[in-house]
């Protein structure tokens, strides 16, 4: 029989990616029920974020909303050439937005907005066939936006805020070494990500029917530095990956332009449309930039190429008596994610939304509003060409929200 | 003003949206968008049966064992089959992870210098019990025998001969063929041949006890049509595999020809030692083997040479050996035994060929498919396979079978041929779900 002797080895170089940017179209409680139109709409403070140029054309001279949302992913995969699924594990995320604006003379109002503008939260099932790309991945940011609004006529205003964004990232991809055991080996990305931004508009009503909005919010880079790295694998192989190493690496949001009206058509009656474009496009590749780097742990650039992207929103509003609202709305959103590079933390395909809230108002300044959500992206046959990692995805979000609207 | 009633509405409403959150609902992928219904096509995969060498057979880590055993090629096309209607696939398993006490495994420890390394060494004895005769719970559907040549297959009383077939044969006098038609399949994988040249090439192109010659070209042709004969006479339909070329297999490319590494002073002392020797020039730095294989003169591998995976490092290291003291000619393969192996397998997958044709019989190129993943890798689902020793992820610690992902891969191949071939849609295994080579 064959007998063994020594002999020396090496290591697989584990390949990473952070996550993918997601808008996460979780604003404005109102906006949401109407489709996440917003552009051409006077709803309150939140127009610090959908339109910095219509806070200083609000009715009143101080307005507060606050927003929490409760908010649901699932993802599905199915491989068909092996007839396998996996999905994702339940997680609920809770965006926030708070907002307050104060007309400071009779010209100029300042504001202050604070949301969450994008995030992503994939958690595959353990054992899934892609974790050798992607096990989890975890995106949330946070934009401080502090704003300054100018009534140029009782027609037309403009506005501009500048964005200061914080967040967290973190990603996990199991590495293929396993003990007898089979106990799991992966490596855990994760770190803060920080980012500056601009986001500036124009709103114009020239009577008491139309208004039309334009808006321009330039793409943050959440770059993230000095990222923690936590690799474990069995004992024997720990020296072939750095010991301390940390790392860095940027997600390139997109600069955003935003089109859109509204008309009161009658009293009760309020329709709506939003035309989003997005250039996505800037996030070409993943690159993770390692520290330290040994031979067989190298850094990390993954081809992506992402799209631009278009979306077009819909929604209207009725109110039904002194103090019922109604808001309905629709959108479609197209998906930035390239098919032949299609990476599993960023599920995703066109989206189908569908919007539904109303708002109660208590008094003449204090009302409270509701919304709820589905998000529906259509099947997508996406393939990771460089990993020959093929399948079918679908996803689905449901959002609750509830938020607070103060206007003096 | 706000009203009881329209507050209590108020909370319907949040109830109601709570509810559709916490129901919230899956997204389920449309079961039309993957096409035709799975089926296994023109073939009945009702009994299946497994025929030939070490390649179905599960032997991994130079051992066949239960867990290899259940991730063995014909094993994982079998479960996959069983989704189209195949019955239940009986392995003749052992009982555990030692089989016949050949496995090895990876250890960390110091080699003759001190530094630490990973080694290969044996996996350890167990208590025998994997030699009891199992035979009387058959029949079994694999009759993948480790070691079994072509010829082999169609031997009366072979277990005689062959430990691995002597624990599960269902009588003393069969052969491995008398009990594949127990199973009366109807459908079979055969995978044969690889034994007839590998044995050869393990020991170097030597020949005597337990080292045997190539089969000639007559009598594997002989024995294989035999064979396929036996298992279409009753119009199974199956697939047939053919032979990796071995350098494909780490087993020969891991070791270069000129590992020996020696400073100014080991080469000068060499440069006497060998001084009336006309072949052998030694210098500082990398220096080829020196090997004994008959000559007059001791002389130095050839860059194309093969020098086996299971040379004892330590003494090429510690203890002059490959330099000092010549390699002995079972350690080589030497330019003239690469060609005759390299003639004989491009004979047996010629024949191979030409029967698959005779016979309707599918060919499973593995030749191909191991050059492939040797030359350029594989990309599977987000590692890339090759042949490199241990990190490849391919092939096992003995240099020579995969590993039970390996395995996967392999039968996943093997399943697109009989999708292909027989108008079949077999799901494919998920290959992530096996294992490659345990770290300690």
């Amino acid at each position: 029989m064959l007998r063994f002797c020594k002999v020396l080895i090496l290591f697989f170089a584990p390949v990473a990616a952070l996550a993918g940017g997601f808008d996460i179209n979780l604003q404005g409680i109102r906006q949401q029920g109407m489709g996440n139109t917003g552009t051409g709409l006077l709803q309150g403070s939140s127009s610090l974020f959908y339109n910095p140029g219509a806070v200083s054309l609000l009715k009143g001279n101080f307005h507060f909303q606050g927003g929490a949302n409760i908010s649901a992913f699932n993802a599905v995969y199915y491989d068909p050439v092996s007839d396998i699924t996996a999905r994702t594990k339940d997680r609920y995320t809770f965006p926030f937005s708070v907002y307050a604006d104060a007309r400071v003379s009779k010209f100029m109002s300042v504001g202050m907005a604070v949301y969450n503008p994008n995030g992503v939260d994939i958690y595959w099932d353990n054992n899934w066939k892609g974790r050798f790309l992607v096990q989890n991945t975890h995106l949330q940011t946070t934009n401080f936006q502090p704003t300054v609004s100018f009534k140029l006529s009782d027609k037309l205003g403009i506005g501009a805020g500048f964005i200061y964004s914080v967040g967290t990232a973190q990603f996990t991809r199991d590495i293929p070494v396993s003990d007898a055991s089979g106990s799991r080996s992966f490596i855990e990305l994760s770190g803060k990500t920080t980012g500056i931004g601009l986001n500036a508009g124009v709103f114009f009503k020239p009577d008491d029917v139309w208004r039309f909005g334009f808006s321009f919010r330039k793409g943050v880079n959440y770059k993230i530095e000095n990222g923690d790295v936590v690799i474990t694998v069995p004992p024997s192989v720990q020296s072939f990956f750095p010991e301390n190493t940390k790392f860095s690496g940027a997600i390139p949001g997109p600069d955003v332009y935003n089109v859109g009206f509204s008309a009161q058509l009658s009293k009760r009656f309020l329709i709506a449309g939003d035309v989003n474009y997005q250039t996505w496009s800037s996030f070409k590749r993943q690159d993770i930039d390692f520290t330290e780097n040994t031979a067989e742990f190298e850094d990390i650039s993954q081809p992506v190429f992402w799209k631009n992207t278009t979306s077009l929103r819909i929604g209207a509003q009725y109110l039904r008596s002194c103090c019922l609202s109604f808001r309905a709305g629709a959108a479609f959103e197209q998906s930035p994610v390239n098919r032949v590079y299609y990476f599993p933390d960023m599920a995703d395909g066109n989206r189908f939304t569908f919007h539904a809230g109303f708002t109660y108002d208590f008094d003449d300044h204090w009302s409270v509003d509701l919304a709820s959500m589905l998000i529906e992206t259509k099947q997508v046959e996406g393939n990771y060409s460089p990993s020959g990692f093929r399948g079918v995805y679908k996803t689905r979000t449901v959002v609750g929200s509830f938020g607070i609207s103060y206007v003096f | 003003m706000m009203t009881l009633f329209s507050l209590h509405r108020t909370w319907l409403f949040v109830a109601a949206g709570a509810t559709v959150l916490l129901s919230a609902c899956e997204p389920e992928i449309k079961p039309n968008t993957s096409g035709k219904p799975f089926s296994s096509g023109k073939t009945n995969v009702t009994r299946i049966v497994s025929v030939g060498g070490d390649y179905l057979s599960g032997m991994t880590d130079n051992e066949q064992f239960k867990s290899g055993q259940e991730s063995s090629v014909a094993a994982i096309v079998a479960g996959q089959l069983r989704k189209v209607g195949a019955g239940v696939f009986r392995q003749p398993l052992m009982f555990d992870e030692y089989g016949l006490d050949t496995r090895v495994r990876l250890s960390r420890q110091n080699d003759c210098l001190g530094n630490e390394e990973l080694t290969v060494i044996p996996y350890g004895i167990g208590d025998g019990r994997n030699s009891q005769n199992i035979g009387p719970n058959g029949p079994y559907n694999n009759l993948a025998v480790p070691d079994a040549r072509v010829a082999d297959l169609n031997t009366n009383s072979y277990g005689g001969s062959n430990p691995y077939f002597a624990r599960f044969a269902s009588k003393t006098t069969s052969s491995i063929m008398d009990d594949a038609q127990l199973i009366d399949p109807t459908f079979f994988m055969l995978w044969a041949g690889d034994r007839d040249v590998y044995g050869y090439a393990e020991n170097g192109g030597n020949v005597g006890l337990n080292a045997p010659s190539i089969t000639s070209v007559t009598n594997f042709r002989n024995n294989l049509e035999t064979t396929i004969q036996k298992l279409v006479s009753r119009g199974a339909k199956g697939v047939i595999a053919n032979i990796p070329s071995i350098s494909s297999l780490p087993f020969y490319t891991t070791i270069p020809y000129d590992a020996i590494e020696l400073t100014a002073d080991q080469a000068d002392q060499l440069n006497l030692i060998y001084a009336a020797n006309p072949n052998l020039v030694f210098r500082e730095g990398k220096n080829p083997f020196v090997i004994n294989d008959g000559g007059v003169f001791a002389r130095f591998a050839r860059p194309s040479e093969y020098i086996r995976i299971t040379i004892n490092l330590d003494s090429v290291k510690c203890k002059g050996y490959g330099s000092f003291t010549a390699l002995p000619d079972q350690e080589v393969l030497s330019d003239n035994e690469i060609a005759d192996v390299n003639q004989a397998i491009e004979r047996f997958n010629g024949i191979i060929n030409e029967l698959g044709v005779k016979y309707g019989v599918p060919v499973f190129d593995a030749n191909t498919l191991f050059a492939n993943i040797n030359r350029v890798g594989i990309n599977f689902d987000g590692i890339t396979y090759n042949n490199q020793f241990v990190i490849g992820g391919f092939i096992s610690l003995d240099g020579v079978h995969p590993t039970k992902r390996g395995n996967a891969i392999i039968a996943n191949e093997i399943i697109k041929l009989i999708n292909d071939r027989y108008a079949a849609k077999v799901p494919l295994c998920d290959i992530n779900l096996y294992p490659t080579v345990e770290i300690p």
